[in-house]
């Protein structure tokens, strides 16, 4: 009797760590998380738009009023550069890791001008920059991430229907290229 | 002789099968710590960053949205009405009065798992900042039935539960603690349909 007791004990005790692990085990484990569903997307260095409706893919644009475009991007060679130009009431950026944890966040307010100019450079990136600063990049932001790996979400609103066709250019045009900083 | 195998099989069967369902039990009963509720408006300000709590992060995972982030804004999610009564596609609601400082805001309805509720082409399924009509004083009155109302209207027409969310983008709230603070929208039920 005492060791059935000392086995059903054993037991509650497994049971505990087992619904830690699997509470802890589950954002890696999903395959539905958001950081996934970007990667199925598509390539890196590409701004794709989301749709509309729910679909295959898991992610749309959620909020009618709200237009986003998300953007695989790995600098572990080179920075990325973020860029965006159009009409739009208001635009918000946001960076998130391969944990989708929110890394950098920023909207137009806090720009400088009123397009989107961001870099995104891993720590050693950043030292070479502080060096040498190449022109083109006087006006952008300039994000250290430590996770070289991640995806920028950029949205748009459009607060009336007449403004979606601006809201969707905006978004779908953003260009995500990597960016050289080697003085040439 | 077969004592000692069954103990160990008692063990492992406690082990494994309490913890998977206590961790599924858990997962459905909580959506995450770190909630701030104002009436019936709740929201998670922390929920896409890495200060979001094991279970939190778990919902995350399985919902992989794409989550509004510090400087973007804050999403707010009522199912219930000012009363505790859950929200039903049956009934008609009128929510009232001020939405925290934002730059822009969107008020719009969804079922009761979060997907988007669409209105036929004419009708209004989502109000924002830009067109929603005020009273002198700054407050608002939004109407939402099956029937059209004047004044501002989201037209309203479901068979089950519904939720009514309201995302305010570039929001100083989504940074501060002070939230308790804040004036949220009242949301008073006006009637409802026959079953």
């Amino acid at each position: 009797m005492r060791s059935l007791l000392l086995a059903i004990l054993i037991g509650l005790v497994g049971a505990a760590l087992i619904h830690i692990i699997i509470i802890l085990e589950m954002p890696r484990r999903t395959g539905t998380d958001a950081w996934s569903r970007v990667q199925s997307l598509g390539v890196e260095n590409r701004f794709f738009p989301l749709a509309n409706v729910p679909n295959d893919t898991g992610l749309y644009n959620e909020d009618p009023h709200i237009r986003t475009a998300v953007c695989r991007f790995d600098i572990r060679e080179r920075p990325v550069r973020i860029l965006a130009s159009g009409d739009v009431p208001l635009w918000t950026v946001v960076a998130y890791d391969t944990a989708s944890d929110e890394t950098y966040s920023m909207n137009d307010r806090s720009s400088i001008g009123v397009n989107v100019d961001i870099v995104f450079v891993t720590p050693s990136q950043m030292l070479r920059l502080r060096r040498f600063m190449p022109q083109a990049l006087e006006r952008a932001v300039l994000v250290e991430l430590t996770d070289p790996e991640g995806f920028v979400a950029l949205s748009a609103i459009a607060p009336a229907p007449s403004q979606e066709p601006a809201a969707r250019d905006f978004v779908a045009g953003a260009s995500c290229a990597p960016f050289s900083i080697d003085p040439a | 002789m077969f004592r000692l195998p069954l103990l160990v099989l008692v063990s492992l069967v406690i082990a494994f099968g309490g913890g998977v369902w206590s961790a599924s039990i858990a997962l459905k009963a909580t959506s995450g710590f770190g909630a701030i509720s104002l009436g019936p408006w709740v929201a998670y300000p922390e929920l896409q960053t890495d200060k979001a709590d094991p279970f939190a992060r778990a919902h995350r995972a399985g919902d992989g949205k794409i989550l509004l982030g510090r400087a973007e804004g804050l999403v707010f999610t009522a199912s219930t009405d000012q009363d505790g009564a859950a929200l039903s596609g049956r009934c008609s609601y009128e929510i009232s009065g001020l939405t925290p400082p934002a730059r822009f805001w969107t008020l719009r309805i969804t079922d009761s798992d979060g997907a988007p509720l669409s209105s036929p082409a004419p009708f209004p399924a989502s109000l924002t900042s830009w067109n929603t009509l005020r009273d002198a004083d700054g407050t608002f009155r939004i109407a939402l039935s099956a029937d059209a109302r004047a004044g501002n209207w989201i037209r309203l027409d479901a068979e089950d539960g519904v939720a009514f969310v309201l995302t305010l983008i570039d929001t100083p709230t989504a940074g501060s603690a002070g939230l308790v603070e804040l004036d949220m929208p009242v949301i008073q039920q006006t009637g409802c349909r026959d079953a």
